[in-house]
Parts: C-alpha cells; structure tokens; sequence
C-alpha cells in the first residue's frame, strides 16, 4: 500500500476524494495534528506531576516498550482512550464537512 | 358507452400497475398517467373538454405544472394542482422505493433534485460531467442533472439557455474549481480554529509544552509518515494506543522516525478496513496474512530489514493471538533502541520507499517492483495477466486455465473496486487506453498466483482435453459470422482467451485497421445505436428519464444474453428478455429488437460471444461494420 493508496483511503473515509489531491493532503495532515494534540492533551492531562516526569524521561530515551507499559499502567485500557478520542475528532470533523 | 370504455381502460392500467408494482420507475410513470387519466375523464366530463383533451400536451402541461410548485397557482390552476397532491404523495414513495433499489447516483440525484442544496455527490457528479466533456462526450446522465447542477453552481437560467454546451461545461469547470477552493478553505479554517482552540484548553489545563511538542514533532514528519499516522489511528486498527505510545517514545526529543510499531499498526487497520469494505469479514488465514505484511511492513520500517522482517514468520502459531503478540514483540524489538537496532537514518530513509513500491505481501525482493500497466491499443486484461504469470512448463490448456483464474480474480471486484485500480469504467472488458492498472493487490498476491499456478498444473488429461476443444471451437465460432454460439460447458478462460473483440478498440482491430479514429468511430456507433433504438423502441425513446417504459424496456433487455434475445423461440420468454416491465408496445419491442440483431450479426459478421449482453453486441457489431466499410 502506498502513500497514495493510504491518501485515498482516508480521503473517501473523510468524505474529501471531491478535492483536488493537494488539498486532500494539506486537511488529513492538519487533521492528523489536532488529533494528536487532542490525544496528548487528555493523555497528559491524566497524569500526576510525577507521572509526567516520568513520561518525560521515557521519551527521552526513545524506550516505545517501557512507554506502553507505562501508559497502560496509568490510563486503563489506552487502546480505547486513544480510539475514542481519535472517533470524536473524526466524527467533528465530517459533521463540518457535511455542513458546508 | 364511452365512459364505461374509458373506465375499463382505466382499471385495465390500473390492473397492470398492480401486476408491476415491482418495479419503482414504473410505478412513478404509472402514477403520472393515473393522474393524467383522472384529468382527461375530468376534462370530458365539462364543457371544456376540448381544451384539455390531448394526452400529449396534458404530460407536458403536469410537467411544467409540477416544475412550477413552488409558484402562486393562477386562479384556473388552483383544482389541478390541487389533484397533484396525491400524485406527488405517489411520487414520493416511488423516490423512496428508487432509493432504495437504485444506484446511488440516482439517490444523489433525486436528493439533489429535492433539496436544490449542494452536495458532495453532486459535486462529484459535476466534475464527471466536466471529465467526461473533456473526453469529448456527454455522460449518460446528463439529460436529467446537468441543468440542476449548473443551476447549483450558480450559472444562471440564460446562460443555460442561451449558451453552447462546451462553454457551459467551461463555466462549470471553473465554477466546479471555485467551490471546491471554498471547501478547501473552510475545512482549513476551520481545523486552524480547532488547533487553537486545543491549545488554548492545553494552556488552561498547564500542559500547553506538551501539546506544542507534540505538534512540532508532528510537522517535522515527512509527509508519508503523517499520512500513515493518521491512518493507523483512523482505520481501527489492533491497536490505536500502539501507534500513540510510538510517537510518545521520542517526540519530546524530537525523534524523527514514525516508526515500526506505528506503521504496523497503521497498515495492519488499513488492510483489514480495505479487505471489509464490502460489509465481508476477512477470514482467519487472511487476517494472519494481513498481519503479516503489516508486521514485514513495520519491521522494514523500523530498521530490521528484509532479513530480519523474514524471522517474523517463525513466530507463525495457529493461535492466532499468539502470531500476534510475536510479531509486535519483534517490531518493539527491532525499534528499542536498548536492544542495539537503532534504526539507521539511511537504512529507514530507503526502506519506506521500498514499502511504497509495494512490499506487502512478499518475503523477498523480487515483489518489491509495483506491477501496473498502461493500457496501449490491442491490450486486454487476459494478455496483460498472461504477461505477468510465470507460465513457463505449463501447457496451453493449463496457462488458459491459470490466467482465468487470476481474471476471475478482477472479475469478482466491484465497479468501484475496479475504478480503485485503474479501470476507467469499472469494467475489466471496458478498458481505455490509456488506463494505468495497479495489478499489485491481485498479481501481487502469492497466494493467488500460486494457487492459480498449482491447480493448472494438476489439471487432469480429461480437463486439458476439454479446455483445448473449447477453444478450437472459439476459434471456429468465430471465424463463422452467422454462427450464433451454443452455451457450451468449458473453463470460462477459454472462451475469454479469445474474446479480444470484447473491446471496441480491439473490434477496430479486426477490421482491418479504419482510417478514422477511435474515438470518432466509437461516437459513431453509439449516435447510430441510439438511432436504430429509436426505431424500435417508438416512440418517445430517450425523451426523458422516466417519461415512457420504452426506456425501462431497453435497460432491462441491455444487459440480457444476447445469443439468449437472438435465439427466443417467442416474445414471451422472459428468460432471454428480462422480466417485462410494462407498456403495451413491449411484445412488440421484443421481436423488433431481435430481428434488428439478427441483421446485425449478418450485416457485421461478428458471432456473438458466450457471456455478451445486448448493449455490447450491438456497439461492437456497429463499430466493426463502420470501420469496415470507411
């Protein structure tokens, strides 16, 4: 699967295949960033002052495995905090598209 | 007398209504003419009789009245319009059975039609119009919706009028761009304002550096790790906290890299959001396999290599939970730096673009090439599979049978599906040239090219012999112009084999090579097809979208067997001509339409091949005839 094929994938599920291709790309990349900015705001927001510094350390050292363990352990089931956050933004998003 | 004549008339129709309830479009025309009915029995009842009692000019009068309701009625409108409420009542339960029964663009454009508002189908709609102006030729539709969309792209009534088609489609096209720009710069703004926003709850909450840091991170990311970040978090993947807790390990560094986790994740969500588009549930094997792409994908990515990406499948398990936890296991090991495998810039910086090629599903190089192909004149989908295949020691019986196993392969794709790879038309015996086929999700599939290959070579003698006398049957059917083919019992392959005439371009071919172009002739013989449907199907043939069943005769019979409609031993067989759907004219029809293919395949020579309906047959026969004879 390639950068297009993935492109044209998110563009149908956006409901933005219409669009010229530039403009496919400058939405689902400024819509990748609100969501990851929305993802770690309530992320970070969970996490006590000491569990921040914590997380900071482990990014820092780039550790991905000790950074799953770590997030399961503080927010419970984090494959689904993420998936509900990512589905609101989602669903926002399409509900201005449909709006227009 | 005359009343009771006209009242059997009346529940005549109404009977047959009944009997065709079936069928949505008829039901909208058999309203229409219930309420024409109920006018004309009105309008004899009064002294005023005269003024209303042409049929004809009563449609076109309930036409223009119906375009009209959202006009002050005059004062002698006032009982007929009021009589319209119950056709429209009727009317609009049709539209709600066409909803349901009919293709999508019909809905888009009954909805479109209903609400005057600007929609994204139609949209898509208005730029096929101008596509397809651009190939020079009106889309099919374009009788019924293009006034309504250059209504909605804000080109006014006169200029619809008053303009030439090709400056209305220009119109339109800058139109069609200027909104679009719109959008563009909507959604934009309006993702900039939901950025800030964040931001702003981000600084109330004292987390504002962690957000920033996220965001830099994300902007600093090339542009195919963005699009696969957003994917894997989008598509429903295993698991969206995976490809959260990549991006968490490293972005307050900086880190560059994505990551091989993450685009596991990503593309293990996409190939299953793409093997269940069609409501179809992956099975278990290829769920795993899936899985196993994804996870060679990822492990590419995170800087294993093809080496180490191949280990991936001596974690292979039949519970597949198991293969699972493996394969992220060893992508997480591949990606922690602690373990030694830091990902070289280099290494990472190559291995995406080979991901890009198409790597998924294979363990070596060799399928690291992305097989497509451009359509040139005289191609055909059985050729270019017979290109790809490593046919070598297999027999031409076996190779047949190989190759339509793969073209089964296509065959079984929806229209869309096709669109996705390539084919223009959404039809595999409908190529353009021009058209650049992606053929990596089927050829590139082992186990489709395999269990193609295998089951060729296990043919029996019997089954060869039967494939090979299938085919010199083909050969000799048709080399015999007024031979119509038997449906004879042989593998599929072989009659496509040597069904290149399927195609209008490769008709031309045939004939010897006209002097004029494709695309002239191709006109030609769809004005000439449209002419001779005409005479058949009058009148009123073509008039407008719903206006006489004479059209839903022939879209009914369109796509029937055409070697069925020549061979119907009577008018009745509904069988070989589709179910009936209405109109006193429709026996007729039917033994006029065969005739006219009968003189067809005597006039062209052309036998019609296994599997061709009408339509096929009548713009292959008439382009074979026209190059023929220029």
């Amino acid at each position: 699967m390639n950068n297009d094929e993935i492109k044209k994938m998110l563009s149908q599920d956006l409901g933005i295949n219409h669009l010229p291709a530039e403009a496919q790309e400058q939405i689902i990349t400024k819509l990748g960033e609100n969501i990851l900015k929305k993802i770690t705001l309530e992320t970070v927001t969970l996490l006590s002052e000491e569990a921040r510094g914590e997380f900071d350390t482990l990014s820092q050292a780039q550790d991905n495995k000790k950074m799953t363990e770590f997030l399961k352990q503080q927010i419970p089931d984090f494959d689904n905090f993420v998936k509900k956050i990512v589905q609101q933004s989602v669903e926002d998003f399409k509900k201005i598209q449909k709006s227009l | 007398m005359k009343e009771t004549s006209e009242q059997n008339k009346v529940k005549g129709r109404e009977a047959l209504l009944e009997k065709k309830n079936r069928n949505p479009v008829y039901r909208l025309v058999g309203a229409m003419r219930k309420q024409l009915d109920s006018q004309k029995n009105t309008a004899e009842n009064s002294e005023d009789s005269d003024n209303i009692n042409d049929t004809k000019q009563n449609r076109m009068d309930l036409k223009e009245k119906t375009d009209k309701t959202e006009e002050t009625p005059k004062n002698n409108e006032v009982s007929y319009l009021g009589d319209l409420s119950e056709l429209q009542e009727e009317i609009e339960q049709t539209k709600e059975e066409i909803k349901h029964k009919t293709s999508d663009k019909v809905v888009d454009d009954l909805e479109f039609i209903e609400k005057k508002e600007v929609k994204i189908p139609i949209e898509s709609r208005a730029k096929e119009i101008v596509e397809s102006f651009n190939k020079g030729k009106f889309p099919a539709f374009i009788t019924y919706s293009t006034q309504e969309v250059l209504l909605a792209y804000g080109i006014n009534q006169e200029d619809i009028n008053n303009s030439k088609p090709e400056d209305l489609m220009g119109k339109l096209k800058n139109s069609f761009e200027e909104t679009n720009a719109k959008e563009t710069e909507a959604l934009l703004g309006n993702l900039e304002e939901e950025g800030e926003k964040i931001e702003k709850e981000a600084e109330k909450r004292g987390v504002l550096n962690y957000v920033r840091k996220a965001g830099e991170w994300y902007k600093g990311q090339p542009l195919k790790y963005k699009m696969a970040l957003v994917a894997g978090l989008t598509a429903g993947a295993l698991l969206s906290g995976g490809v959260m807790t990549t991006v968490f390990a490293g972005f307050i560094t900086g880190q560059r890299i994505l990551g091989g986790t993450a685009t596991f994740v990503a593309l293990e969500g996409l190939l299953k959001q793409q093997a269940e588009k069609g409501g179809r549930e992956r099975g278990k094997w290829e769920a795993r396999r899936h899985t196993a792409e994804a996870a060679i994908a990822g492990a590419l990515v995170g800087g294993g290599g093809i080496s180490e990406a191949s280990k991936i499948f001596d974690y292979w398990s039949p519970n597949e939970e198991v293969v699972i936890e493996n394969i992220k296991n060893e992508i997480e090991k591949q990606f922690n730096p602690t373990s030694g495998n830091i990902p070289d810039e280099d290494l990472v910086g190559s291995v995406p673009a080979d991901l890009e090629k198409g790597v998924l599903g294979v363990t070596g190089t060799e399928g690291l090439e992305e097989i497509s192909h451009t359509i040139a004149k005289g191609d055909n989908l059985w050729n270019i599979i017979k290109d790809q295949l490593q046919l070598e020691g297999l027999n031409e019986a076996q190779q047949t049978y190989a190759i339509d196993s793969i073209k089964d392969r296509f065959t079984a794709m929806s229209p869309e599906q096709l669109k996705d790879l390539g084919f223009s038309n959404g039809n595999i015996d409908k190529i353009n040239i021009g058209d650049k086929l992606n053929l990596n999700s089927i050829l590139g599939n082992e186990a489709y090219t395999n269990e193609a290959l295998t089951e060729a070579s296990n043919l029996t003698q019997a089954q060869i012999a039967g494939i090979e006398a299938s085919n010199n049957r083909m050969v000799e059917d048709l080399s015999s112009p007024e031979r119509i083919l038997e449906e004879v019992n042989l593998a599929d392959g072989a009659l496509d084999r040597v069904s290149e005439p399927l195609t209008l371009e490769n008709s031309m071919e045939m004939a010897n090579q006209s002097d004029l172009p494709l695309e002239v002739v191709a006109q030609q013989a769809e004005t000439q097809m449209q002419t001779d449907l005409v005479e058949i199907y009058k009148p009123g043939f073509f008039s407008s979208l719903f206006g006489d069943s004479q059209v839903a005769q022939w879209e009914e019979v369109k796509n029937q067997l055409a070697s069925g409609v020549v061979e119907a031993k009577n008018n009745l067989d509904n069988k070989a001509f589709g179910d009936m759907v209405g109109g006193a004219t429709e026996p007729n029809n039917r033994i006029e339409l065969q005739k006219y293919l009968k003189d067809l395949v005597t006039k062209s020579g052309l036998a019609i091949i296994k599997g061709e309906n009408v339509e096929h047959y009548i713009k292959r026969a008439l382009v074979f005839t026209m190059t023929k004879s220029s």
